[in-house]
């Protein structure tokens, strides 16, 4: 006896469901969303590492704690405005320039003149920066970068 | 239970009572949500937390792909699914299914084989361990494998084989 494929079709719902569209939705914004779940895992592992729970951090950006659970999934479509909110307030670098406003920091710290790029390594690891000069500067090599925002 | 239709004739998936979305919907979601996936990992004592949630993301975009590739018949779904028992061989209908992204891939779609390229979605999971047995979440897969797979039976829609298949489970 082979499988009645017409009673199966008369057990399917009528109902049209959106599940093609949404995953056509999902690949259009695909870029999107693996930098977004990038940044959820980054607010994550920092509030871990803060001892933070995620009412704490709404309150601190004063936002509901609602928006921050949707921020955490990592589905959310952030706004400028609440990155820059989020990498202040969390000292946890998301854009680009976050690393180029601190090494600006750094090499007028130490005086250093030149526009030239210091190529240099730095450690997030701790609460501080390492740097790792790769030039001759002459100072000590670890800098705290807290110190001097 | 509902079954809707969700691709070409080719994809079917069951929308359970309780749940919000069909099961191919709802997994989706799941697998690429961040504060599920870790939760879930950390329970597994899972060191790496992180990368291995980035790579299940990743084989979702996966799945995400190949049902559009499916939808646009440039592949079949014959090419995805493989009996959930690696003794079975040959044709049967009805017949209990997996999909994976690659063979690598901790995720798993549950499925039961309707007909050639025709497969109605019953749910899946991150597959850890090495047997669904090893794992709670893995077994109530496989519940929910069988109970839909009794509710077609019932509803008629069996062969000889995969009736006597279903007494042996």
């Amino acid at each position: 006896m082979k499988a009645n494929k017409d009673k199966f079709l008369a057990l399917v719902a009528e109902q049209e469901v959106k599940t093609s569209e949404k995953n056509k939705e999902r690949v259009a914004k695909r870029l999107m969303l693996r930098a977004s779940r990038d940044i959820a895992h980054k607010i994550l592992d920092r509030l871990e590492e803060l001892g933070w729970s995620q009412k704490q951090l709404a309150e601190v950006l004063a936002v509901s704690p609602q928006y921050v659970s949707k921020m955490v999934k990592g589905k959310e479509n952030f706004t400028l405005e609440t990155l820059v909110k989020v990498q202040n307030i969390l000292d946890l670098p998301i854009l680009a320039n976050y690393y180029e406003s601190d090494r600006d920091k750094a090499i007028q710290l130490i005086g250093e003149e030149s526009t030239e790029v210091v190529p240099m390594k730095v450690d997030l690891t701790y609460d501080y920066v390492v740097i790792h000069e790769s030039t001759d500067i002459k100072e000590s090599s670890t800098i705290n970068l807290k110190q001097i925002c | 239970m509902k079954i809707v239709h969700i691709f070409g004739g080719a994809l079917y998936a069951v929308h359970y009572e309780e749940a919000e979305e069909n099961e191919y919907d709802r997994l989706m979601d799941l697998w690429s949500d961040v504060v599920y996936l870790r939760k879930y990992l950390k329970n597994y004592a899972v060191k790496e937390v992180r990368q291995l949630a980035n790579k299940i993301s990743d084989d979702q975009e996966l799945i995400e792909d190949l049902m559009i590739e499916v939808e646009e018949g440039e592949r079949n779904l014959d090419m995805f699914f493989r009996p959930l028992y690696n003794s079975e061989t040959g044709f049967r209908e009805l017949s209990l299914q997996k999909g994976r992204p690659h063979q690598k891939s901790y995720l798993r779609l549950y499925a039961i084989r309707i007909d050639s390229d025709c497969y109605l979605i019953t749910g899946g999971a991150i597959k850890l361990v090495p047997k669904m047995q090893d794992d709670p979440n893995l077994m109530e897969e496989l519940k929910k494998l069988k109970a839909v797979k009794n509710y077609l039976k019932v509803e008629g829609v069996f062969d000889q084989d995969s009736f006597e298949d279903l007494k042996e489970e």
